[in-house]
């Protein structure tokens, strides 16, 4: 296991936990927490941030969206890594600022600042503190849902799975099609519910052929939507985010 | 056209109780992502082809008008005729007008989204001249009185049963059940229609202004067939359809084939200059060209949406699109379909039109990874959501709008949202069935009728916070 | 009523391209991709060089293509083989009516003549109702492309379009040093040997590229050959 030593200048960290972990999966920031802890990171909580923004800007409202960017942008003001739970979350501040604030030089150039010191927690554990092995153990059959933003805005993919398979004990196997969407897509799953669960059916069933009693992602949006029909369906499958399992001694 | 409002919600629930679509759609996706993925990676260098398609393709629009009048010189340069149709109608009275100078009883067609876009088949129809769809997929769309439901494949959601049930029926053809028979029989049917035709039209994958060459990429032979037989050929482009040179066909052949059906070279690609020279002889007496806007010109004058424009029509978008593969290209409710449709419907039929299309989507992203001209499908269906809520044509978004209003009011402050957090808490309570919520009201019910949503924890991470940042782990 | 849809087409591209005046930049792409006389003819030296030195390799990948998309592949040595195998295919179809090209190298071997004296009768493309009656069609192929087992004919006076497609089957004679490498070689090739003195200016009426037999998906994703073009393509390589 790495750890970052004492005489290296300690690496801070101020945590973006997304409303849905703060409100729904506080459990998923807890074990962050811990794992970067343990690698000797210095961790913060701005404690006024709430939402990014992304819910309204997906929706089309964009001048919502901008007023909670701004915000954003102010709260995370400090001059630190900004880590978060979820890919999608990463991506609305990494990506898609610059596309609300393309006509605004202003904000765009702090924009453009606060992406370079903004990731989604696998891809800051392997890119940037260069882990692999946390030192975690887990005791199950388990396979990883690559999440569209993460995977597409963010281009993480071998990341997870490298920490995924450094877990003791644990054994690893891809389901089919990986990177095909769950049918989630925020408001979508409302809008088009029928559409949305008959995706949803298909990533269910290809879960179920992995033989994995455990799926992992890096978006407790995805493992959400995923869980619910888990769960209506009484199918013994645990949804985990990456973090918890990285937190598993 | 004025009158269209479709409706995805509508239609996509029809889709997806169609258990025969399903299966169909299951079968011929899975089948052709298999093929594609396979053409595009023995391909070295796919992604350096598809920077310089994609640079080809933005340097073109920035320069349309140039390239356009660079077009018309060659074709007439060539002999051929050239025409510019405004719109929809334009086009179709123009085509129509050539025809009935002519004298034209019969026309041959073989398959185009241009002409489907204007629905010349109503015109031809209208004025008593008889009209056929050569292709294959387009022949059975026709005998059964469809719409095609995908760009490639028109007919991906019938069955061999069922075309032959309608074969039987249309065609005074015995029951036969193999694609094989079916085809024969559509080949005997077709070749007469050919040779008592008059008049060829056909669409455009590419036309090369540096020359005045029409291209034409196809794998059954029916568009050689239009464009060599009857006597006149007429060819409608949008727009957008011109590439400058001659030595950038190759560059676009290849990523529009290995797209579309994942071969490597079509069966057939014609490069048609003009009608046939006095001493040819074969091929058409005379071509004419038909230039087509129909609200493209409006695309091109949007920054945001501009690179709509370069799509090549190579349907690789629709494959890999979770969403299209449930909903199939009926819902999607006009010619263009899939995640192309969703942003190019809009666009040209206007976005009270197809209000629900820039929605119908989950934002995934498959779309643009896949795109052979690097199309940000979804930026530009972001874009396009942004438009519906500005639009004031849209109604019915009133509710909508104070919930997004109070929604960001509580997100701005953080106290305000500590309570939300608190009231949710204490409000969700009747819901709770073993620690989840299987039934909420609506619209959350449209969430909980498949799906159980996870209860608001009683402390949020924010609280625990307090307890653990000090800790050591 | 007379439109002005050309101007007003023109000029919303203008507007909407925050331009007034037309931008030639048709021209200026044009020439600024095209390379010198002298580079030109250096890769067209290229090019031909690679079709002869590289002629086995290139023959190999071409027949395996052809064969991939149900194509038919003979190599022949000689005029008389070449006979040969055009009558074998006329004789395996009971072929009693046929459409050919007066092309250079057909003439030049007289196969109308070797097939008129078998008694075999030939119809005129002028006339597509006699084309739709013959049952093999005869062309060269102007040039091949290796990569992905195409062969290109190019329209002219002696060499009309109908031959190739309407007779349900075709039967291409090729040389083997026409094979080019890929379709990138193959337009540069063409960009500058057709047309008026190689320039493009006054292309012929119509280039074909024919990859394999007429073919068709459209009912259930099942390959049908045969649907509207030649059902059967022979592909006769002429390697002297
Ligand atoms: S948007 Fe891209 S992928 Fe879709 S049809 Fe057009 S070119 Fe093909």
């Amino acid at each position: 296991m790495y750890l970052i030593k004492e005489a290296d200048k300690k690496i801070k960290v101020s945590l973006f936990i997304t409303c849905l972990v703060d409100a729904l999966f506080p459990q998923v920031g807890v074990s962050m927490v811990k794992v970067l802890k343990r690698l000797g990171v210095e961790v913060g909580f701005p404690e006024k941030q709430t939402c990014c923004g992304q819910p309204a800007f997906n929706t089309g409202f964009r001048q919502d969206a901008k007023l909670l960017a701004k915000r954003f942008l102010s709260i995370f003001d400090r001059d630190e890594f900004i880590v978060s739970p979820s890919g999608s979350c990463t991506s609305m501040v990494r990506v898609f600022y610059k596309e609300l604030f393309h006509d605004d030089q202003k904000t765009s150039n702090m924009v453009e600042l606060l992406s370079t010191r903004t990731y989604e927690f696998s891809e800051f554990l392997v890119n940037v503190l260069k882990v692999d092995d946390v030192g975690a153990t887990y005791k199950g059959r388990v396979t990883y849902h690559d999440s569209c933003h993460a995977l597409r805005e963010l281009r993480i993919q071998d990341e997870p799975r490298k920490l995924i398979k450094s877990v003791k004990g644990i054994d690893f196997m891809e389901m089919k099609s990986p990177e095909t969407c769950c049918g989630f897509g925020g408001t979508f799953s409302i809008k088009f519910p029928d559409v949305s669960v008959s995706i949803l059916d298909e990533k269910i069933e290809s879960i179920i052929e992995s033989g994995a009693d455990t799926i992992l992602s890096t978006d407790m949006g995805c493992l959400m939507h995923i869980g619910g029909a888990l769960n209506r369906m009484n199918i013994p499958v645990k949804t985990m985010h990456i973090a918890e399992l990285l937190s598993n001694r | 056209m004025e009158n269209i409002k479709l409706s995805f919600e509508k239609d996509s629930a029809i889709a997806l109780k169609n258990i025969k679509l399903q299966r169909a759609l299951n079968k011929a996706i899975d089948q052709f992502r298999n093929v594609r993925w396979r053409a595009v990676r023995e391909f070295q260098d796919w992604e350096q082809l598809r920077v310089s398609a994609r640079r080809i393709k933005e340097w073109t629009i920035d320069h349309l008008d140039g390239y356009l009048e660079m077009l018309e010189a060659n074709v007439i340069n060539a002999g051929g005729n050239v025409h510019w149709a405004s719109d929809a109608n334009e086009a179709c009275e123009i085509i129509l007008d050539i025809a009935q100078k002519h004298k034209v009883k019969s026309v041959v067609k073989s398959k185009s989204m241009a002409t489907e876009e204007i629905e010349l088949n109503h015109s031809f129809e209208g004025a008593g001249i008889k009209v056929v769809e050569t292709d294959l997929g387009e022949y059975i769309i026709q005998l059964a009185n469809e719409r095609p439901s995908h760009i490639i494949a028109p007919a991906i959601h019938k069955t061999k049963d069922d075309i032959s049930k309608l074969f039987v029926e249309k065609l005074n053809t015995p029951y036969f059940n193999e694609p094989e028979d079916l085809t024969k029989i559509a080949r005997e049917k077709l070749r007469n229609e050919f040779l008592n035709a008059d008049m060829g039209v056909s669409g455009v994958n590419f036309s090369v202004a540096e020359t005045g060459t029409i291209v034409i990429v196809e794998n059954e032979g029916n568009a050689r067939l239009t464009t060599t037989v009857p006597r006149i050929h007429v060819a409608l482009m949008g727009i957008e359809k011109v590439i400058p040179r001659f030595e950038d066909l190759p560059i676009f052949l290849n990523i529009l084939i290995r797209s579309a059906t994942g071969q490597k070279m079509s069966t057939y690609v014609s490069l048609i200059t003009g009608p046939k020279r006095n001493s040819d002889l074969d091929g058409p007496e005379e071509f004419h060209l038909v230039i087509m806007d129909n609200g493209r010109s409006k695309i091109l004058s949007n920054e945001e949406t501009r690179e709509s424009l370069y799509c090549i029509r190579c349907g690789a978008c629709l494959y890999i699109c979770p969403v299209y593969k449930k909903v199939g290209g009926h819902s999607y409710g006009w010619v263009y379909q899939g995640p192309i449709g969703a942003i190019i419907t809009p666009q040209l039929l206007g976005i009270d039109k197809a209000s629900d299309l820039p929605f119908a989507s989950s934002l995934c992203g498959a779309c643009k990874d896949v795109c052979p001209v690097k199309i940000n499908i979804p930026r530009v269906l972001l874009e396009l959501r942004a438009r519906v809520i500005n639009d004031k044509r849209v109604g019915a978004r009133f509710l909508l709008r104070i919930a997004v209003k109070l929604w960001r009011f509580t997100m701005e402050n953080t106290s305000f949202y500590n309570l939300a957090l608190r009231l949710s808490y204490i409000l969700q309570k009747p819901w709770i069935r073993h620690g989840r919520l299987v039934s909420l009201p609506f619209p959350f019910s449209r969430w909980t009728k498949k799906r159980d949503f996870p209860a608001i924890s009683k402390i949020p991470f924010r609280k625990q916070w307090k307890e653990i940042k000090d800790l050591e782990f | 009523m007379i439109s002005n849809s050309r101007e007003d087409i023109l000029k919303r591209i203008r507007i909407g391209l925050h331009r007034l005046a037309i931008v030639r930049g048709g021209n200026e792409y044009i020439s600024k991709a095209s390379s010198s006389y002298k580079e030109t003819q250096q890769k067209l030296e290229i090019i031909r060089r690679n079709m002869i030195e590289k002629k086995s390799f290139l023959l190999d990948m071409f027949m395996n293509e052809v064969t991939k998309v149900n194509g038919n592949v003979f190599i022949v040595k000689s005029e008389d083989e070449i006979k040969h195998y055009v009558t074998r295919l006329v004789e395996e179809h009971d072929a009693k009516s046929l459409a050919i090209w007066e092309s250079g190298f057909l003439k030049q071997i007289n196969l109308r003549e070797f097939l008129e004296i078998k008694g075999l009768g030939f119809v005129s493309p002028y006339s597509k109702e006699q084309m739709a009656e013959a049952d093999i069609g005869i062309t060269e192929g102007d040039f091949c492309i290796a990569e992905t087992g195409t062969i290109v004919l190019i329209t002219n006076e002696r060499q009309p379009r109908s031959i190739s497609l309407i007779p349900p089957v075709h039967i291409a004679i090729v040389k083997s040093d026409e094979i080019i490498e890929n379709s990138k070689d193959l337009f540069f090739l063409l960009a500058n040997t057709v047309g008026e003195s190689g320039s493009l200016k006054n292309l012929t009426s119509c280039i074909t590229f024919i990859t394999g037999p007429s073919r068709t998906g459209d009912i259930e994703l099942s390959i049908t050959l045969g649907v509207h073009g030649p059902k059967e393509l022979h592909i006769i390589i002429y390697d002297s």
